[in-house]
C-alpha cells in the first residue's frame, strides 16, 4: 500500500475551526478524565443525547477510528492487534480503538495524545461481532460494557425521509419505539447510579432542540450545494465540517458552527467573481464511509476531468435523517425514533437505495463512487440493490471494495486508474 | 470412525441417516400429503408454533452446484454458506426450499440473507421467492428482551396462522411442546453416551442424530429417537482422541468426517446444528410463550451472540463435562465473530492443560487438504494420541 501521497486541500474556515475545536475540546476531556470524570466511549448510532444531556463526556468510535485513520496510525494498531493474538484483518472500522489500546506508548505517540481509559464502553448490537469488541476494549480499559439491541424494522417505507421529521409513529414499528423507550430508561437509570449525575428531562428537551437548530443549517446547506453550479465545495470539506461538528450536537457551539457553514458556503456560491472551470463540471457522489486514511483521493480528479466529490452521506443525513420535530410532548421517544432507524436507512434495502436515489436526483449527480468495505458484515447492505437502483435510473455506479480505515490494503495509484476509467467511459462517455 | 456399521445396520439410524442425507425426501412427502411446510434459516425458528399450527418445519440447507444468484445480488462478506442459502430460497427449486420460509436473526448471516430477499422479492416480483417472515429474537440476556421475545414469537405465530389457515391454540401448542419433551428426553439419553467415559456415539453420528430432525417428520422423529435411545447403550465404543468442536455450523459431515477419520471422536460442539437445540427442555409448568423463550433465549451463548466472557466460560466448562482431551476451532471464510473469542478461550485452554488448534477462514465445501490434515496431526500429537490420517 502506499501511504497518502498529499494532503487534502480543505478551503473552508468551518472545517479548519472545527478541527481546532476538536482539538481543544479533547485536551479538556483529557483533563476532566483525570479529573475523575466519568467518560463514555460510545459507538456512533448509540444515543449519545443522554450523556449531553447529563454532561457526561463522550468520543464516538467510528469518528476516533477516522482520526486514527487520517493520523496514520491504523497499520501499527493492526498489527499489535495481531501480536496480542487477535486477527487484523476482521471489523478494522470498529476494531482500531481496541487496537490503539495494545499501544504502549498511546499516551506520548497516540493521534492528540491517546485516548483515555473510559468509565463505559456503550455500543448497539448491529452485528456479531460488535458487542464482542466493546467488551474486549472494555476490559482492556477497565470500563464497564453497555449494549442496546437492535430490532429489525418490518415496514419498508420508500420515502423514509418524508416521514421520519413528524410521523416516526407511522415510519417506525411501535413495539421498536416501544422497546427503545424502555432501553432508554433501563440506561439512564444506570448512568444515574454509575456516575451519580441526575438525568434532567428538561435537559434532554433543550438538547435535542438544539440539535434540530444545527441539522436545519445542514439541510439548507445540503440544498444549496445540491442547487449551486458549479459545486462551491466539495466532500474534503463538508465531511469533516459536519462530522466532527455531529460528535458535538446538542451543544450550541455546534448549531452556531453549522450555520457558520452554511453562511460560508452560501457566500462562495454568491461570489459574483466566481471564476468557474469553462470546462462541464461533472458531479459525483461518494457512497460508502469516509476514505479517512487518504482523504486527498476525493480531489484528483479536478484538474483532470473536472469532476468532484459534491456528496457523501454525512451532511445528508444531518439533513434528512437526524431532525425530530414536536419532541416536547415525549423527547426520550423523539430520541428513540432518531437513533433506532440509523441502522435501518443506512444499511437495509429499500431504505437505503431510495434515499441514494432521490439524492443523486435532487444533487444532479452525473456518477457515483462506491466503496463497500469487504471485511464488515454490518456494512453490508444491499449493495446490488443499491446499484441496481440507481443504474436503472440512468446514473452510472461504480462499485469497489476498500477499507475506510486501514491503509494497508489501499493503493492509491490503481484506484485513480479505476475512478478515471469510470469518468471517461461511464460519466463523460455517458453523456 | 464417522458413522460405524453398528449405526448404518440399526433400522432407526438408517431412516435418520435417510433423511439426513437427502433433505428432499421431507418435502416431497409433505407435498405429497397436502401438508404446507415451513423453511427454515436460522436456529430460533420454533418448531413448536409450526406444529400447533399444522404446519412442518424443514431446515433449508446450503449445497446445490453454484450460487449465480447469489453473486449476483450478495456482497463479499458473506459466507459461502450464506452464498448457497440464497439460491436455493431465490432459485424456485421446491425440493431444495418449500414455499414458505422462515428466518431467526441468531446469526447476522440469517438477518441479512432475509433482508436481501424480502427486497428481491419485492423490487422483482416476477422471482419464485417464497413467503418470509423473521422471528425478530434478540439474545442479550435480560428481562427486557425477553418480553420483546414473547412478542415476536406471538407475531410468528400469527404469520405461521395466516399461512395455515389454523389458529395456533395453546392446545395446540402444549401438545407440540411435549413432542419436543420427547425428543428432548430420547435424544438427552442418546447424547450422554456420546459425553460417557468411554463414548458409544461418534461426532458424525450425533449429528445426523440431531440434524435428522430438520429434515423429517417431527413425530416420526420422536419414535425413532425413542427406539435409538434404547439401542446405543450396546454399540461399541467409539474409540478415538475425545475433540470438542467449535466453529461454524456444520449441517453436513463434510467436515466432522475427515475429523474422526484422523482418529479423533468429536465428543460435543457449540455451534447450532449440534447440542444446543437439546441443552434446555421446555418448561411444561410456564405459559407456553414463556417457556419458548425460556429455552430458546437461554441456551448456552452461540458464537454470534454470546460475549467472549460467556463463550469463554461456557468452551471450559463444555470441554469438562464432554471430557474433551483438546478442542478444534473452524470457522469459515467471513464467519468471523467466534475468532474475535479465540484469544480468550485459546488462554482459558492453555491454563486448564487442553490443547487446540484453530483452523479459520476455512472455505465451503470444505477443502481438507494436506494443510488440514497436517493440522489435526499436530493436534493429536499434542493430545497424546496416534495419528490415524
Amino acid at each position: 500500500m502506499a501511504e497518502t501521497a498529499s494532503k487534502a486541500v480543505k478551503k473552508l474556515k468551518a472545517t479548519a475551526e472545527a478541527s481546532r475545536y476538536q482539538k481543544e475540546w479533547f485536551k479538556g476531556l483529557r483533563a476532566r478524565v483525570e479529573a475523575g470524570e466519568p467518560f463514555v466511549y460510545a459507538n456512533a448510532d448509540a444515543p449519545m443525547e443522554i450523556m449531553r444531556a447529563m454532561d457526561i463526556p463522550f468520543v464516538i468510535n467510528q469518528w476516533w477510528a477516522a482520526i486514527c485513520g487520517a493520523k496514520q496510525m491504523t497499520g501499527k494498531y493492526y498489527g499489535l492487534l495481531r501480536d496480542a493474538g487477535y486477527r487484523d484483518d476482521l471489523c478494522s472500522y470498529c476494531a482500531t480503538a481496541l487496537a490503539e489500546s495494545f499501544d504502549p506508548d498511546d499516551r506520548t505517540a497516540g493521534p492528540w495524545g491517546g485516548l483515555p481509559s473510559p468509565t463505559i464502553a456503550l455500543t448497539r448490537l448491529t452485528c456479531d461481532c460488535q458487542g464482542k469488541i466493546f467488551e474486549l476494549f472494555a476490559r482492556r480499559h477497565g470500563a464497564d460494557l453497555y449494549t442496546l439491541e437492535n430490532s429489525v424494522p418490518r415496514k419498508l417505507p420508500l420515502n423514509w425521509w418524508e416521514l421520519d421529521q413528524n410521523d416516526w409513529e407511522e415510519l417506525y414499528d411501535p413495539d421498536r419505539l416501544d422497546l427503545a423507550v424502555e432501553e432508554l430508561r433501563a440506561f439512564i437509570r444506570y448512568l444515574e447510579v454509575k456516575t451519580g449525575r441526575i438525568f434532567d428531562i428538561n435537559r434532554l428537551r433543550d438538547v435535542m432542540h438544539r440539535i434540530n437548530e444545527q441539522e436545519g443549517w445542514y439541510t439548507k446547506t445540503r440544498d444549496l450545494i445540491a442547487q449551486a453550479r458549479p459545486a462551491p465545495v466539495t466532500v474534503v470539506d463538508t465531511i469533516n465540517a459536519v462530522m466532527q461538528a455531529q460528535w458535538h450536537r446538542g451543544t450550541q457551539w455546534a448549531a452556531d458552527h453549522a450555520r457558520g457553514l452554511y453562511e460560508e458556503v452560501r457566500a462562495l456560491a454568491e461570489e459574483p467573481d466566481r471564476a468557474p472551470d469553462p470546462r462541464r463540471e461533472y458531479r459525483l457522489m461518494w457512497l460508502g464511509r469516509g476514505l479517512w486514511h487518504d482523504f486527498a483521493f476525493y480531489q484528483n480528479f479536478e484538474e483532470k476531468y473536472n469532476a468532484r466529490f459534491v456528496w457523501s452521506m454525512y451532511l445528508a443525513m444531518g439533513a434528512d435523517a437526524y431532525i425530530r420535530n414536536h419532541i416536547d410532548a415525549d423527547p426520550l421517544r423523539a430520541l428513540a425514533a432518531r437513533y433506532i432507524g440509523m441502522e435501518d436507512f443506512l444499511h437495509c434495502p429499500p431504505w437505503n437505495a431510495q434515499w441514494f436515489l432521490k439524492e443523486a436526483k435532487t444533487n444532479g449527480i452525473d456518477g457515483v463512487v462506491y466503496m463497500v468495505p469487504e471485511n464488515c458484515m454490518q456494512a453490508v447492505e444491499g449493495s446490488s440493490f443499491i446499484c441496481r437502483t440507481l443504474e436503472n435510473a440512468g446514473v452510472p455506479v461504480l462499485k469497489f471494495r476498500a477499507d475506510p480505515v486501514d491503509a494497508r490494503k489501499w493503493n492509491r495509484e490503481n484506484m485513480t486508474l479505476l475512478v478515471e476509467r469510470f469518468i471517461e467511459q461511464r460519466v463523460i462517455g455517458g453523456k | 470412525m464417522g458413522i460405524r456399521t453398528c449405526a448404518r445396520e440399526n433400522a432407526a439410524f438408517a431412516e435418520l441417516l435417510k433423511h439426513y442425507e437427502d433433505p428432499s425426501i421431507h418435502l416431497r412427502e409433505c407435498r405429497a400429503a397436502g401438508v404446507r411446510v415451513v423453511g427454515k434459516i436460522g436456529y430460533g425458528v420454533c418448531d413448536e408454533l409450526i406444529l400447533a399450527a399444522g404446519m412442518e418445519s424443514a431446515a433449508v440447507r446450503p449445497g446445490g452446484a453454484g450460487h449465480p444468484l447469489a453473486d449476483e445480488y450478495l456482497e463479499y462478506a458473506f459466507t459461502e454458506k450464506g452464498k448457497y442459502l440464497f439460491d436455493a430460497v431465490a432459485g424456485g427449486d421446491r425440493d431444495r426450499c418449500p414455499e414458505l420460509v422462515a428466518f431467526s436473526d441468531s446469526e447476522d448471516l440469517a438477518n441479512r440473507l432475509y433482508y436481501y430477499l424480502r427486497e428481491l422479492k419485492r423490487s422483482e416480483p416476477g422471482r419464485p421467492v417464497p413467503e418470509l417472515t423473521l422471528v425478530d429474537w434478540l439474545f442479550s440476556r435480560h428481562m427486557t428482551y425477553q418480553g420483546w421475545n414473547e412478542k415476536a414469537l406471538r407475531r410468528f405465530a400469527g404469520r405461521l396462522e395466516s399461512w395455515s389457515g389454523q389458529p395456533v391454540t395453546d392446545e395446540a401448542l402444549t401438545e407440540a411442546i411435549a413432542l419436543y419433551g420427547r425428543q428432548y428426553r430420547a435424544v438427552s439419553a442418546i447424547l450422554s453416551q456420546r459425553t460417557a467415559k468411554a463414548p458409544r456415539l461418534t461426532g458424525c453420528e450425533a449429528l445426523v442424530v440431531l440434524g435428522a430432525k430438520d429434515c423429517m417428520d417431527k413425530r416420526r422423529y420422536a419414535e425413532l429417537v425413542e427406539k435409538l435411545a434404547l439401542d446405543v447403550p450396546s454399540w461399541p465404543e467409539a474409540g478415538g482422541v475425545k475433540l470438542f468442536f467449535s466453529g461454524s455450523v456444520q449441517q453436513d459431515l463434510g467436515v466432522y468426517e475427515p475429523v474422526e477419520a484422523a482418529g479423533f471422536v468429536i465428543c460435543g460442539e457449540d455451534h447450532d446444528a449440534g447440542t444446543r437445540a437439546f441443552e434446555r427442555p421446555i418448561r411444561t409448568d410456564l405459559e407456553p410463550y414463556a417457556a419458548l423463550v425460556d429455552s430458546y433465549m437461554l441456551r448456552s451463548p452461540s458464537a454470534a451472540k454470546g460475549l467472549v466472557k460467556e463463550r469463554t466460560q461456557a468452551l471450559t466448562e463444555s470441554v469438562e463435562h464432554t471430557g474433551a482431551a483438546c478442542v478444534l476451532f473452524y470457522n469459515d471464510a467471513y464467519d468471523e465473530a467466534a475468532s474475535w473469542d479465540h484469544p480468550s478461550q485459546r488462554a482459558a485452554l492453555t491454563a486448564q492443560g487442553i490443547p487446540y488448534a484453530e483452523c479459520v477462514k476455512r472455505a465451503y465445501p470444505p477443502v481438507t487438504d494436506g494443510g488440514f490434515r497436517e493440522t489435526l496431526q499436530l493436534l493429536k500429537n499434542r493430545a497424546g494420541g496416534e495419528y490415524h490420517g
